[in-house]
């Protein structure tokens, strides 16, 4: 199957979706919940953890020119390791997508089809994702670049116009419920930008696979700026009491923008902006799980398995029975323990290219 | 190989299909370009026999294959040369230039000849060089050459004991005289437009374009009509690569007839299955000597009053001919005005029927009031009501282009206006729907190119089944898609939303037109020979 190439605008593009689509959920809530009015810097520090393990993937990505992580961790720990990290990968791709795109299907069910059955609001997304998925990286990252400028320049209008909203009280406590609880929090929580792991998985799409590191920590300051601005917005626009316990703070706080009679519920400008980056987004980590479990089983046409894993995730995406399991248990069990599988097999894969491989590639080099 | 019933479960991978991609060259400004094919290919067909020495075996031929007499329009005229020797012309009656055959031809043949010494010179070389004096004589060996030649206007020469016959260009037959172009009308623009004759249609170009690097290469194309196609490209501007390809396409039609360009378009393109087209059709003179002017190539079909430009994006379709020669303000405006009309083509009702039916929530107060009042009464469901619509504007607008001229006009007035009125008056449609369904429609009308509008209708009816099932979530899910697949599109190599996805380097006119002195790129999606228009 042609992969095709993409820009590395439109590799941030992606990545900055993949990490910000979440934002307009109940992740919001769940990050007021456990630190309280810190979570604006809460999530910078989570950015900065996930800068780290990225610098991990950059590192790599330099030492073995042309290779995506998948290849090589099948350099670093073998093949047979590989293919299992490249199994946790595609594993915690699909959860995360399938997960979000639960959260996105309740979410749309409540505000905005009503009467819709979950079912038909899940098939529709998944036909959309499944298409473009065969269209093949280039066409999703041609549209994902598309989108974006449109979409950054609706969330910033919405932004400014709920600017009215905003009280500069409510920041406060500034600490939340204290300093050590945010940091240990931000760590945590880092894998909320577990989907950094995509920039490794479509390394090859790039012209130059040495452009992964520029990308990777721009996505990361892009993305974690964004959803800093949305917890700071939402922080600023709600009592606390009531911050933790909207399921979609963002689309709410848009629908109370009032300017005059005639100039209120602005929401369709969101709807857009909320649809096509979630779309964007989850398309995307459903391809990286793809691409993850092609290269696990050294599949090279990918077409079948996008049908089949497309039903996979709609059978994932309503097996849970109810919204109230997938916040209690779900959510916050991915978004604590994620990190073991975005950034373990990474962390393995680094040492022992560290300690064993580096000097035997200098020595190669070298001679 | 037969297909057998378990195959289904058994998973083959595809084989791969060539794919054209058009790499970037080297950038060269010194026009050396030898290594373009210049060479005219022929579209070989039939038997290839030669032609004999013989006069009677030759005249049976020519009786055989043209279907003499049954045919009554070919005409074959007997003659004597020098005095004696046999000889016949053939030739399309109504293809050549009468007046020149009887007072120039036939007087040179049958008189000028007397008292030539036809043995100690070789006649045939004697007579094109001493006797007929006509601008283009051509010899021939090949039957199928010859027959071809003469479907095109020429006259045949056919002299007994010599195996070559000569072609006399006396092509003249009646044609359309230059006239306005019809669908692509400028305010400040050029009024002339291509008729369906191709060397006029080339002289008209090479009137706008007075350079020797404009090449015309001649094909023929359609296994049986046998009708001229020129290639048209600037030499030391386009990519080579371009050109090869494109001959390669034209050369793979396996057509029996291609009737115009319409057709010959939908042989050669890249996908034939993407709503948008994948080439620029004009009938303008100045807009397609401009497109040269870009590094594209343009395709001109004998009978086809417009010409085919390759490869394209979605801009070339989206701007008019008139929009460089408008000073920047203006030419931005109306290019603004014109995505408004794109999107409100596409879009408004599809937005329309995503709010009334799913979000009337985000309507103001006392608009809601107004639609639910203007709704009151109408006894159909919005989708119903929208469709019924949407159908009869097309209608209306089909009916006002297929009649002629002023009763066209007329058509689509009465159409429009009355009932349109009497819809509403029998409490059948809302007057917010006619509304909407007129803006859309007036909207699409902004678009210069047809076969963009045609795609714009027609996805607009996408847009509205998709509002109809999901509201603004559907839409959202039909315009992911929908640029998705229009992003992966291409038109020869190029891609179709270039220079926009992916971002490439261009002069500044995509929408915002900026002053003409910065237009100093050529497209960069086209990978021409000589990127600058101008150090």
């Amino acid at each position: 199957m042609d992969e095709g190439k993409i820009g590395n605008i439109e590799m941030i593009c992606l990545v900055v979706n993949a990490i910000v689509c979440k934002a307009f959920f109940t992740s919001i809530a769940a990050v007021v919940q456990k630190v309280g009015t810190a979570g604006w810097y809460m999530t910078i520090i989570s950015a900065a953890v996930a800068m780290g393990i990225f610098s991990l993937i950059h590192m790599m990505t330099k030492a073995y020119a042309g290779k995506n992580i998948l290849e090589i961790y099948d350099e670093t720990v073998g093949k047979k390791a590989g293919r299992l990290f490249a199994l946790i990968f595609c594993l915690i791709l699909f959860l995360s997508a399938s997960i979000t795109l639960r959260e996105f299907t309740d979410a749309t069910n409540v505000y905005l089809l009503h009467e819709t059955p979950p079912g038909f609001i899940v098939g529709m997304f998944i036909i959309a994702m499944t298409v473009v998925c065969l269209l093949g990286i280039e066409g999703l990252g041609r549209v994902a670049k598309l989108f974006s400028y449109i979409l950054l320049f609706n969330f910033l209008i919405v932004m400014i116009l709920s600017y009215q909203r905003f009280e500069a009280h409510r920041l406060y406590p500034l600490l939340g419920y204290g300093l050590g609880n945010t940091i240990k929090n931000g760590i945590m929580r880092s894998s909320a930008y577990g989907e950094i792991i995509l920039i490794g998985v479509f390394a090859k799409a790039l012209n130059d696979t040495k452009d992964a590191g520029k990308i990777g920590y721009k996505s990361l300051i892009f993305g974690g700026l964004t959803i800093a601005i949305i917890l700071f917005s939402v922080i600023a626009s709600f009592p606390y009491f009531i911050a933790v316990e909207l399921a979609d703070p963002l689309y709410i706080m848009v629908s109370l923008v009032q300017y005059g009679r005639f100039f209120q519920r602005v929401e369709v400008v969101f709807i857009f902006t909320w649809n096509l980056s979630t779309l964007i987004g989850l398309t995307s980590i459903f391809y990286g799980s793809i691409n993850c479990y092609c290269h696990a089983f050294n599949i090279k046409d990918k077409k079948p398995i996008i049908i089949s894993f497309a039903i996979t995730i709609y059978i994932a995406t309503l097996i849970i029975p109810s919204i109230s399991i997938i916040l209690d248990y779900v959510v916050p069990n991915l978004r604590d323990y994620g990190w073991i599988g975005f950034y373990f097999p990474i962390f393995i894969a680094w040492i022992m290219w560290f300690f064993f491989k580096r000097g035997k590639q200098t020595y190669d080099e070298k001679n | 190989m037969q297909k057998k019933p378990w195959d289904i479960f058994i998973y083959k991978e595809k084989p791969q299909k060539e794919k054209f991609e058009l790499l970037e060259i080297k950038e060269d400004d010194n026009n050396e370009h030898s290594d373009i094919e210049h060479s005219n290919i022929e579209h070989r067909s039939g038997k290839e026999a030669y032609i004999y020495s013989d006069i009677k075996a030759n005249l049976k031929r020519i009786k055989e294959d043209f279907r003499i007499p049954q045919n009554a329009d070919i005409i074959v005229r007997e003659l004597k040369i020098c005095g004696h020797i046999d000889a016949f012309l053939v030739f399309i009656d109504g293809l050549i230039d009468k007046k020149i055959l009887n007072e120039t031809l036939l007087n040179s043949l049958m008189s000028g000849t007397r008292g030539m010494d036809y043995e100690e010179v070789d006649l045939i070389d004697a007579l094109a060089d001493n006797i007929i004096n006509i601008g283009i004589v051509k010899k021939h060996n090949l039957f199928d050459k010859i027959e071809n030649m003469i479907t095109n206007g020429f006259c045949a020469l056919f002299i007994d004991g010599y195996n070559k016959c000569l072609l006399l260009e006396l092509v003249e037959y009646a044609k359309r005289s230059i006239e306005k172009p019809e669908n692509e009308k400028t305010i400040r623009g050029s009024k002339e437009s291509f008729i369906e004759d191709l060397p006029t249609n080339v002289s008209m170009l090479r009137r706008l374009f007075r350079n020797k690097n404009l090449i015309v290469e001649y094909m023929k194309i359609g296994a049986e009509n046998n009708i001229g196609c020129a290639i048209i490209y600037v030499n030391g501007i386009i990519n080579p690569e371009i050109l090869k390809e494109l001959k390669k396409r034209i050369n793979k039609v396996k057509s029996e007839s291609i009737i115009g360009s319409g057709m010959l378009e939908q042989r050669i393109e890249d996908n034939k299955w993407m709503i948008f087209p994948q080439m620029l059709n004009t009938e303008r003179p100045d807009r397609a000597v401009s497109l040269l002017m870009e590094g594209k190539a343009l395709i001109m079909v004998e009978g086809s009053p417009s010409v085919n430009a390759v490869p394209i994006t979605f801009f070339n379709l989206y701007h008019t001919s008139e929009d460089n020669s408008l000073r920047w303000y203006y030419g931005s405006f109306i290019s603004l005005i014109r995505l408004l009309g794109v999107f409100l083509a596409v879009f408004l009702p599809g937005f329309y029927i995503a709010l009334v039916l799913y979000s009337q929530e985000m309507i103001s107060s006392e608009l809601l009031a107004s639609i639910a009042g203007a709704r009151e009464g109408v006894p159909f469901p919005t989708i119903v009501e929208l469709t019924l619509m949407e159908v009869a504007f097309e209608l209306i607008r089909e009916a006002s282009s297929r009649v002629p001229g002023t009763i066209g006009e007329t058509l689509g007035i009465v159409g429009a206006l009355i009932l349109g009125q009497a819809a509403v008056q029998a409490g059948l449609v809302s007057p917010i729907l006619i509304i909407i369904v007129a803006a859309s429609g007036i909207a699409s009308f902004v678009i210069p190119d047809y076969s963009l509008s045609s795609a714009v209708r027609i996805t607009r009816f996408f847009f509205i089944l998709m509002g109809y099932l999901a509201g603004f979530y559907g839409i959202s899910i039909g315009m992911f898609v929908f640029f998705a697949l229009m992003s992966i599109m291409k038109s020869f190599g190029v891609p179709f939303l270039a220079p926009i996805a992916p971002k490439l380097r261009t002069s500044p006119d995509i929408i915002l037109v900026k002053p003409i002195d910065t237009m100093k790129y050529r497209p960069d999606e086209l990978n021409a020979v000589k990127k600058r228009k101008k150090k």
